[in-house]
Formats: C-alpha cells, structure tokens, sequence
C-alpha cells in the first residue's frame, strides 16, 4: 500500500525475559492521525522507540516511507519531528537558544524557523527563562516546537499533552488536526487518555501488554460500539439458555454470573423479562445502555478500562 | 571536475564540523563549574610564581614546575572533569534522545566534544605559561618565548591526548558522573607519582613525561650526566607515535560504546 507512512511488520521486543512489545503489525497512514492507545507500561512508547531507531529491534522490520528505516536514518529522519517521553533539552539554556542549536544542527534554513516554532505552541522567543525553570506545559510545548520546526511530514508524538493545562491541550489538539487537515501531514500520537484519542485521532490502534489488539478507523470503532440491553439477574447461564430456546440466534454477551448483555436491541424487552420470570430467574434490572469506547477498551483488554 | 567536487566535499565536512563545534560551546553557556574550573586551572601558576619569586630562582624553574604540576597533574584532572560534565549533561536530561532523531550521529558529536576538550587544553596552555611569563618577567629571567609558547602548545594537544582513556572511560560510565572523575584523578596522580619514581610503566601520561623530560628540566645539564634519568627518557618521536596509537583505539572504543548506547 502506498498511502502507507509507516508499517511495521512482526515488531518485537524484548528486554530480558519480558517481551515488551508482541509482533505488531502497525500501518499509519498518510495525511492521517493515528492514535496509539494504550495503557501505562502497554509498550507504546517502545514501539515508537523501535521506529525511531532509539531502541534495537529484536525482530520484525519498520518501514517509514517505503524504505526499510536501518541504514536509511540519514534521509528518513529530517522527514520526521518527534517526542518521545519527556522532551531533552540543555537545562542551562532557555528556550530560544535550545531551539537555535537544533535549528541549527538540523541545518534549518529559515531563519524565522525558531520564532515560528515558539508562536506556535505559545512560548515566548528570546524569554530570558531557562529550560530548568520550565514547567512541564512548558517543556511539552518546547518539545512540540522542536518537533515541527523543520516542517516535518510525520510527527511522532509520545503523550505529547502530558502536562499540558485543559485549554493547552484544546490548542495543541486544534493545532495537530489543522496540521493534518490543512497541510496533509501524518501523525502517530500515542496517549492514555482515551477521551483525546477520541476527539483527535482518525485512526487507532489498541495496545495492550505488548499486543496491538485492535486497528481500525474511529468510524468504524464507533460503528462497533453499538447499543445494548443490559440484564442483571439471578443467573446467566440459566438467562442465556432461555434467550437461546425462545429468541433464537440473538447475540448476547455474559459478563460475569449475574450481568449480561444483548446485542440486539429491536428484541422485545417485555417478552424476555417475562420468559426470565416464567422460569425463575430473578430480573433486578434492564435496560437499554450505549456502549462506550472505554466500555469497549474494557472489553477487548478484559482489564478495569482506561482513563 | 572531480577535483573540484572532492574539495567541496571536504569543505563542507569541515564547515559541518565547525557548526557541530560551535554548537558544542553554545551547550556549556552558563556552566558555570567549566569556567570556573578553567579559570581556577589559569590562575594556579600565580601561586607558583610567588614562590620562585620569593626564592630568588629562575623562569625556567618556574616553568619547570608548572609544566609538571600544570599540565600533567591539573590539566587531566580537568578535563576528566570537563569530559564528565559535557557527556553528561545529554545523558541526564534526556537530550540525547532528542539529538539522536535528527538524527546527529553519534560519532560526530563525540567528535565534537573531544575538540572542545582539545580547544580547551589549548586555551588551558596558552594561559597557564601566559601567566607564567608575567611571573618570569618579575624575575627578569624569560627568555625564548616562542619556543616555550609552540612547546606549551604541542603540550597541551599531547597531554589532551594522553587524557583520551578516561575520555572512553566517561563515555563507557557515563551514567555515572563521579566515577569518571575519580578515574581521571587517580590516573593523573598515579601517572605522576610513576614519573617523579622514573618507573617505565607504560602508561601514556608517563610515556608523554619520559620524552618531554628534556623540555621541561630547568637543569639540562644534570640531566645528562645522572644515568638513571638518561635510561629514562624516551626519543620524542616514538614516544608521540604510541600516544597516536592508544588515541586512535581510545577513541575507535568511545566510538563503539557512545553508539552502542541506547536511550
């Protein structure tokens, strides 16, 4: 596929005896923003490492544009901003001149290009301030700034809103949507937060303890969170075999010994709970529920959901 | 044509490597524990000069002194410490994380670091037998200057070199910023005390001591008649060949452990 920024194929890697990151097979593609779920510890931040050359693969292979990245880093990398973790800088220099040396060590031609990095996110040029005094909204923001300054066509952004205050992270949100949106350009963000997956990201990839466990389009995630009947009652298993023998062929989900869902909404509710109370099932509750993208997230991790 | 574009070719990697220098001064802005240690490296032959004033010696004693205190006790110890404090500022902060998607190459930028700690021996040399001369000239007693300038200079590029292995020790423990340190005092002072005992340890300090021997002493003459110092002292030339040699594997390991090193 030739839309395709990057493409990772059976990446993995282990540290020791623990295997961080399980085969992925990632494809981001180009002009979108793919958004990379994840919980803390779930390998994101090495899977954007391994992209990066920062960390060795231990097998797969990584292609960013096309090209295979090993002994390509010369002409990959000035196509690619990134932040990975906390973004490093001098402590002893402010902003401006952190940016100035790697303007310059990048070969940035413009001569406004640091000016307009820091318009960008919002930090003052020439601020007498040092980068150690920096808040962490701060050093975020500066980060960003070192990340687009050359014009890059693929940001690799690693928790980039960390930090940042909730009209910052609206600004940076607004900023990387036009920067795809207007300007074409590919974003691979990874976060924990799956509300601003949600709001930012075209596409996702669900990972979790090292496997990429689901990637689609938002549209067709959001397709898949369809509504439900939620059933809290005496036994499921007993619930289960009476929607089988009446309903036929419906799709329901049991959760645990009491809980259960349907998935198929037209059913008749009244007939179920009458069916459920003809055979002496206790019904507590139903009702009709929309399933939420952490109920979802919930569901395919089987863990306790995401923030 | 091909001439031409082979030039070119060399002098851009020459203007790429005064970018990645000055790059590398534009990182120690405000460190102030550089300044000050190159500052208080300077000022450490005025003390000396009081003394051989004092005394009533002569300028090449005092010279004699700062040569082998200076250059061969204080200048290591400084840029061990210079070494540690430049590699480390990229470690703790995460910044070499940062250079590496650039991407900068690693190479380079430990290419970078060691001029500046070649520059900084320069400069280091340059003041100290400056402020020696000022002391001399109290005493009235100076004499072949550019000679004692160009001998301070091939030292101070000598010593810089001699210092390369705890360069590739700071590189190898540069997660640790005392280490490296102690390393470069022990190495220093050992290296000296091995000199002053005119043990043939083949340590490239005390090599870099044995052939330089003949441009320090005050007192050439006693020199050549005192066998055990003349069974001492090594020809200049091999002697500056070896030091080439442990250089160029010095720093082929820096080179090999500062790439291999992951963020």
């Amino acid at each position: 596929m030739n839309d395709l920024v990057i493409k990772t194929e059976n990446l993995t890697k282990i540290y020791g005896e623990q295997k961080a990151v399980k085969s992925v097979n990632l494809h981001v593609k180009k002009g979108r923003i793919y958004g990379l779920l994840g919980r803390n510890g779930a390998g994101k931040t090495t899977i954007m490492k391994m992209i990066l050359g920062l960390t060795s693969i231990t097998s797969g292979e990584v292609q960013v544009f096309g090209k295979n990245i090993k002994g390509q880093e010369k002409r990959i990398y000035p196509r690619i901003g990134a932040i990975i973790e906390t973004p490093g800088f001098y402590p002893n220099l402010t902003g401006t001149e952190n940016l100035e040396i790697f303007a310059k060590l990048r070969g940035t031609s413009r001569p406004d290009a640091v000016k307009n990095a820091l318009d960008v996110v919002g930090l003052p040029y020439r601020d007498k301030k040092l980068f150690s005094k920096y808040s962490l909204g701060m050093k975020q923001r500066l980060g960003i700034a070192n990340a687009i300054m050359h014009d890059p066509e693929l940001l690799i952004l690693d928790e980039p809103i960390n930090g940042l205050d909730p009209i910052g992270i609206a600004e940076i949100r607004k900023f990387l949507q036009d920067l795809s949106k207007e300007r074409g350009k590919t974003i691979l963000i990874s976060s924990h937060i799956l509300s601003e997956i949600d709001l930012l990201a075209d596409d996702i990839g669900i990972i979790h303890e090292g496997n990429l466990l689901e990637e689609s389009s938002m549209d067709e995630l959001r397709k898949k969170n369809q509504k439900y009947v939620l059933f809290r009652v005496s036994s499921t298993v007993t619930a289960a075999r009476i929607l089988e023998q009446k309903c036929g062929g419906v799709n329901y989900l049991i959760e645990d010994d009491n809980v259960m869902r349907v998935y198929d909404t037209d059913i008749d509710l009244s007939r179920i709970n009458q069916e459920f109370i003809t055979n002496n099932i206790g019904v507590y509750e139903s009702r009709v529920c929309d399933e939420s993208l952490e109920d979802y997230f919930k569901e395919i991790t089987g863990g306790v959901g995401i923030a | 044509m091909k001439v031409l574009r082979i030039i070119l070719k060399k002098l851009l990697e020459v203007l790429a490597l005064l970018k990645m220098l000055d790059t590398e001064f534009r990182k120690i802005k405000r460190q102030k524990f550089i300044l000050l240690t190159i500052l208080a490296a300077c000022l450490f032959p005025i003390p000396l000069t009081v003394v051989i004033v004092h005394a009533k010696l002569n300028y090449d004693v005092l010279l004699m002194f700062v040569m082998e205190f200076g250059f061969f006790l204080v200048l290591p110890i400084v840029l061990g410490i210079i070494a540690s404090i430049l590699f480390r500022m990229e470690n703790e902060n995460g910044t070499l994380k940062t250079l590496s998607v650039i991407p900068v190459p690693r190479w380079k930028l430990l290419g970078a670091k060691v001029l500046v700690i070649y520059i900084l021996a320069i400069f280091y040399g340059v003041a100290a037998i400056g402020a020696t001369m000022i002391g001399g000239f109290l005493t009235g007693t100076v004499s072949d200057i550019p000679l004692k300038l160009a001998i301070s200079l091939s030292m101070s590029v000598l010593i810089a070199t001699a210092t390369l292995p705890m360069i590739a020790v700071t590189v190898i423990f540069q997660k640790n910023f005392i280490l490296p340190i102690l390393c470069s005092v022990i190495y220093a002072v050992v290296s000296l005390v091995f000199s002053i005992m005119l043990l043939k340890v083949p340590a490239p300090l005390t090599l870099l001591f044995r052939c330089s021997l003949p441009f320090m002493t005050a007192n050439p003459e006693r020199m050549e008649i005192v066998e055990s110092v003349q069974n001492w002292v090594l020809p200049v030339f091999p002697c500056i060949l070896a030091l080439i040699g442990i250089g160029i594997i010095c720093m082929a390991l820096s080179v090999y452990f500062y790439q291999k090193q992951e963020v």
